[in-house]
C-alpha cells in the first residue's frame, strides 16, 4: 500500500526577536490510506507546526527543511497555487476553536458550499444539496434551516460539526484534524469522535488526529506518534503504545492521566460542617432588545448541599450548567436570586459588605486562567500579598514578606522570583501562584473552579498532587469544580453532577463511579475516552443526541422526566435511593 | 522545585519591587523617551532662567530694528539687528527671549492643563466604569451635558464672572479636556473590569477603591498615554486659539500659539518669525510623544 503522505526529515525554524526557534525536528511520519494517525504531545510540541509546515501554512517567520510528500509528489516549497488545489479539496482540516475557524459574516450553507463551487465548478442548486446531505450527514437537526444560519447562531458542538461537513463535502482523502474536540464538552466530544470514526470506517478517510488527550486517541488512532519538544519519541501501532510503551515520556504521559482503578479518597479527616447551601438560586436578565421584557436566565435553579472540614465535593457538569456561577454566588461575587449559604452557622445574607470581606480570609477562590487571573501589570509577590494586605492591613511588612515567601516555597514557586511578572512563568507555575495567593490568608476552604483544565495533563498532575497535599497539611474543604470527571474523581469524596442549574445527582465519590444512576451522569461518564484502546474499541456509547437544551426553555429542565412535561414549571426532585446517594427524578 | 538551602539564601536578598520602581528602570533604559525628557527639561531650564540670559527685556519695544532679521540670517533681509539672536518681531522685541517667555506659558498650559484632565479624567471615568449600573449612566450623562456645551460660550461666561486671569484658562481648558479622558478611560475600565484578576482581587477582599487604583488604573495606562500626548499639543493649541480671540493671554505676555499666529502673518517677509516659535513648539511636541511612548511601555511588563 503506497503512502498517503510521507513526511520525512521535516524542520521547522521559527525567527523570532529573542533567537532562533527550533518547532519541529527532524520529524518523520507516514499516514496510510483510511487509517488515522494519532499524534499526542503537549503544547509547545510541535505537533500542529507539523502539519501546518508540510502544507505550506507556517506563519511568515517560520522557515520549514526536509521533505513532505502526498502520493509521492513533493509539496514541500510546492506553490501556492498547486497547493491551494490540494488543500480544502484533496486534504482538509479542522481546528481547535469552530468560532474563529468559521467566517463570522457568512452563512453556514455559503461556507460549506464555498469549497465545491471552487474546486469542482459545481451549479449552485447541486452545491447546496450535496451541503445538506452532509449535513445530515454529521447528524446536525434541520439541515435545511441551518444553511441559511450564521455561525453565531449554532452552538459549539453544532459549528464542529459543520467544520467536519465542510472538511468531508469535497471528499477527501485525508482530513488533518487539530485538537478537535479540545474546546467541547465531553458529550459533545463523544459525538464529534463518532463521526469521525464513520467517516474513517464509511468514506474510508484518512485521519490525522492531533491532541492532547491520550483518552481520545485511544478511541480512534490505528497508530501513534508522541511528540516531546519538537521530536518524534516514540511511535508505534496503538496497543504498543498504550500497553508497551518504550520512551520514558510516553510512560509519563499515561501515568499523569488518571486510571480507572486508581483509589482516590484522600486521607483528611471529614469534620463538622464548614459551608451550608440551601436552595440557591442564581437568575440573570436576558435583554432582547430595549423595550421587550427581559427573560430570566436561570443559572443555578435551586441547589442544595453541605460541605464539611477537610472534605472535598467534587462539582462536574458541562458547560452553561451553572458550575461557575454556584461557586461565585457561594463566595459571594455574585448576588444571589434566592435561598440561603450559611459559613459556620452564619447566614452571609445577614451580613454588611464589611463583614463578608472580613469573612473572605476564610474562604478563597482558584481560577480557570492561571494568566487571566493575576493582574499582567503585577509583580507576583505583589499578587500573593495583596489578600493578605487587604485582609490583615496592620501587618508590619517584613512579615507579610515573610509570609509570601515562606508561601511561595511551600507551592513549589523559588522565592527569589517575587519580582516576575506573570507572562514571565508558564501556566503550571502562575496556577501555583494562583494557590500562593488563595492560601496566603490560610482559608478554611478554597473554591477550585477548573482550577486545571487549562494545564497540560503532566502539570496538572503536579497541581492536583500539590493542591491534595496543601489539603493534607491543613484540613482544607475543598468544593472542586471541573467538566473533568477524571481529574474529580481523583480529588474528591463526594460528587454532585450539575445539569441546568441543577442537581442530578449527589454521591459518594466511589459509589458515583461505579454505579452512576441517572441517565444524564451515566451519558457523560461513558463519553469521557479512556486512555485504553480496547477498552475504547468495545465500549458501547451512551450518546445523547442534539445539544444541551436551551436554559431559557421552561421544558429544559424535563429533558430525562418526559411524564411530566405537561407540567412546565415541575422541577425534579432529589431522592435518595441508598445513604448518602441522591439522584433527581427521571424515567 | 524545592528549593535547596543555598539559594533560598541567595534569594534572601532579592528586593520586592513594584510595578513603578520596574518602570522607572525601564523609562531609563529607553534612550529615546530619556531623550525626550532631556530637552524637555532643558527647555524649561530655559524659559525659567530667560531674564539672566538676555540682556532684552521681553517687553523692550525698539522702533529703529522692526522685523529686522538676526545678523546670521543667509537670505538676503530688508535690515539686521545685531545682537538679537533670533532676531526681532513686529515692534522690534528680541524674539529669542520672547519665545522663551512664550514657552513659560505654554508649557505651563500644557503640563498643567493636561495633568488636571488626567487626575479628573482617569478618576472619573475609572470610577464610572468600574461602578457600572446606574451610577455610571448618571457620572457619563453628566459628562455628555458637559460636552454639549460650546467651548468658546463657556469660556466666555467664565471670563465674564470671574473678570480675565491667568489661572482661569487653566480651568477652561482643563474642564473641556478631561471629559474625553474620562470617556476613554471608561471604555477601558469596562473591559478591564471582567477580566478575571479583578474578580480574583475581589475574592482576596480588595476593596473597591483599592482596586480600582492598584488594577484598573495601571491597567488603562497604554490608551491613556497615548491620549495624554496628544492632549499637550492640543492644549497649546487650544491656547493660542482662545489668545487670538482676546480671551487668554494678552500683550505685552505672550504664547507660543500667539508667537506662531504672528510670524504666520509675516511669513513672507520675516520667515524668522514663524520659524522660531515653530521650531521650539515642534521640538517640544516631538519630546512629549517620545516620552508618552516611553511612559507607557515601561509601564507594560511584557515589553522589553
Amino acid at each position: 500500500m503506497s503512502a498517503l503522505l510521507e513526511i520525512t526529515g521535516l524542520n521547522v525554524r521559527f525567527d523570532l526577536p529573542d533567537g532562533e526557534v527550533h518547532a519541529v525536528k527532524d520529524a518523520n511520519l507516514v499516514i496510510h490510506p483510511g487509517e488515522c494517525l494519532g499524534v499526542v504531545g503537549e503544547s509547545g510540541s510541535g505537533k500542529s507546526q507539523l502539519f501546518l509546515a508540510a502544507f505550506g501554512l507556517l506563519a511568515a517567520n517560520g522557515r520549514a527543511s526536509g521533505s513532505a510528500k502526498y502520493r509521492g509528489e513533493e509539496i514541500l516549497g510546492a506553490s501556492q497555487k498547486h497547493l491551494n488545489a490540494l488543500r480544502g479539496n484533496k486534504v482538509t482540516m479542522i481546528f481547535q476553536d469552530p468560532l474563529t475557524s468559521l467566517t463570522p459574516h457568512m452563512k453556514v450553507g455559503a461556507q460549506i458550499t464555498e469549497a465545491l463551487r471552487l474546486h469542482h465548478n459545481m451549479p449552485r442548486e447541486e452545491a447546496v444539496k450535496r451541503a445538506r446531505e452532509m449535513l445530515d450527514y454529521v447528524r446536525i437537526p434541520e439541515s435545511a434551516r441551518r444553511l441559511d444560519q450564521y455561525p453565531h447562531e449554532l452552538s459549539g458542538g453544532m459549528r464542529q460539526r459543520v467544520m467536519i461537513a465542510m472538511a468531508t463535502i469535497t471528499g477527501p482523502d485525508l482530513i488533518i484534524a487539530d485538537e478537535p474536540t479540545t474546546a467541547l464538552d465531553v458529550t459533545v466530544q463523544a459525538q464529534i469522535l463518532e463521526i469521525l470514526r464513520n467517516l474513517k470506517s464509511e468514506k474510508h478517510t484518512a485521519i490525522a488526529m492531533v491532541s492532547h488527550d491520550m483518552g481520545v486517541i485511544a478511541g480512534i488512532a490505528d497508530r501513534v506518534q508522541v511528540m516531546r519538544h519538537g521530536e518524534i519519541v516514540e511511535s508505534g501501532s496503538a496497543d504498543d503504545i498504550f500497553y508497551a510503551p518504550k520512551h520514558a515520556y510516553t510512560r509519563m504521559l499515561l501515568n499523569a492521566i488518571p486510571k480507572a482503578d486508581e483509589t482516590p479518597a484522600p486521607a483528611t479527616e471529614i469534620g463538622a460542617p464548614l459551608l451550608t447551601v440551601d436552595d440557591l438560586k442564581v437568575t440573570f436578565p436576558i435583554k432582547n432588545g430595549l423595550f421587550a421584557p427581559a427573560q430570566a436566565l436561570r443559572a443555578v435553579d435551586g441547589i442544595s448541599f453541605t460541605l464539611h472540614q477537610g472534605e472535598t465535593l467534587g462539582v462536574v457538569g458541562e458547560s452553561g450548567c451553572g458550575k461557575s456561577t454556584l461557586a461565585r454566588a457561594v463566595l459571594q461575587l455574585l448576588p444571589k436570586t434566592g435561598g440561603r449559604v450559611v459559613w459556620l452557622g452564619r447566614d452571609l445574607d445577614a451580613q454588611t459588605q464589611s463583614d463578608i470581606r472580613r469573612l473572605r480570609e476564610d474562604f478563597q477562590i482558584v481560577f480557570q486562567d492561571p494568566l487571566a487571573s493575576l493582574d499582567p501589570r503585577m509583580p507576583i509577590g505583589v499578587s500573593i500579598a495583596e489578600p493578605l494586605k487587604a485582609l490583615e492591613p496592620h501587618l508590619p511588612r517584613d512579615t507579610v514578606r515573610q509570609r509570601v515567601r515562606a508561601m511561595m516555597s511551600r507551592v513549589g514557586l523559588e522565592p527569589g522570583w517575587i519580582n516576575r511578572y506573570p507572562h514571565e512563568l508558564s501556566g503550571g507555575q502562575n496556577q501555583r501562584v494562583g494557590l500562593a495567593r488563595a492560601m496566603i490568608v490560610g482559608p478554611r476552604m478554597l473554591v477550585c473552579d477548573e482550577a486545571v483544565s487549562a494545564l497540560d495533563v503532566s502539570i496538572q498532575a503536579q497541581i492536583v498532587a500539590l493542591i491534595r497535599d496543601l489539603q493534607a497539611q491543613t484540613g482544607l474543604a475543598l468544593l472542586f469544580i471541573s467538566h473533568d470527571l477524571s481529574v474529580v474523581r481523583r480529588l474528591s469524596h463526594r460528587v454532585m453532577v450539575l445539569y441546568l442549574g441543577r442537581v442530578v445527582e449527589l454521591a459518594p465519590s466511589a459509589m458515583l463511579y461505579a454505579d452512576p444512576r441517572h441517565p444524564y451522569t451515566r451519558a457523560l461518564l461513558s463519553a469521557v475516552p479512556t486512555p485504553d484502546p480496547r477498552i475504547e474499541r468495545a465500549k458501547t456509547r451512551i450518546l445523547l443526541t442534539g445539544d444541551l437544551p436551551s436554559p431559557l426553555d421552561p421544558k429544559a429542565q424535563l429533558t430525562f422526566l418526559k411524564s411530566r412535561l405537561g407540567e412546565p414549571g415541575y422541577r425534579p426532585k432529589l431522592e435518595q435511593i441508598l445513604p448518602g446517594h441522591f439522584v433527581a427524578e427521571h424515567d | 522545585m524545592i528549593a535547596t538551602g543555598q539559594t533560598l539564601k541567595s534569594s534572601e536578598e532579592v528586593q520586592g519591587r513594584s510595578l513603578w520602581v520596574d518602570a522607572r528602570r525601564r523609562l531609563v533604559r529607553n534612550r529615546a523617551a530619556m531623550a525626550g525628557i532631556i530637552i524637555l527639561a532643558l527647555i524649561a531650564a530655559l524659559a525659567l532662567l530667560a531674564p539672566l540670559l538676555s540682556p532684552y527685556a521681553y517687553n523692550e519695544v525698539n522702533y529703529d530694528i522692526i522685523a529686522c532679521a538676526p545678523n546670521w540670517w543667509p537670505v538676503e533681509a530688508a535690515c539686521r539687528a545685531p545682537g538679537h539672536i533670533f532676531g526681532t518681531d513686529s515692534v522690534g522685541r528680541d524674539l529669542l527671549v520672547r519665545v522663551l517667555f512664550g514657552a513659560r506659558v505654554s508649557l505651563a498650559v500644557g503640563l498643567v492643563a493636561t495633568l488636571v484632565s488626567l487626575l479628573i479624567g482617569v478618576l472619573y471615568g475609572a470610577t464610572a466604569g468600574y461602578l457600572g449600573g446606574r451610577i455610571d449612566a448618571l457620572m457619563m450623562r453628566l459628562v455628555d451635558i458637559l460636552y454639549s456645551l460650546p467651548f468658546v460660550f463657556f469660556v466666555i461666561i467664565l471670563m465674564v464672572l470671574f473678570d480675565r486671569n491667568f489661572i482661569l484658562l487653566f480651568v477652561a481648558i482643563g474642564a473641556v479636556e478631561w471629559l474625553t479622558m474620562a470617556r476613554i478611560v471608561r471604555g477601558q475600565t469596562l473591559s478591564i473590569k471582567q477580566k478575571e484578576f479583578i474578580e480574583a482581587a475581589r475574592a482576596g477582599g480588595v476593596g473597591p477603591f483599592a482596586i480600582i487604583t492598584r488594577h484598573v488604573i495601571p491597567n488603562v495606562v497604554g490608551p491613556v498615554m497615548v491620549y495624554v500626548t496628544l492632549t499637550v499639543s492640543g492644549v497649546i493649541l487650544t491656547e493660542s486659539f482662545l489668545s487670538f480671540l482676546g480671551l487668554g493671554i494678552q500683550e505685552p505676555l505672550t504664547s507660543w500659539g500667539v508667537l506662531i499666529s504672528d510670524g504666520a502673518d509675516q511669513m513672507e517677509t520675516a520667515p524668522w518669525m514663524l520659524l522660531f516659535p515653530a521650531l521650539f513648539m515642534a521640538v517640544t511636541l516631538f519630546c512629549f510623544n517620545y516620552v508618552g511612548d516611553g511612559l507607557r511601555d515601561a509601564l507594560d511588563p511584557k515589553d522589553r
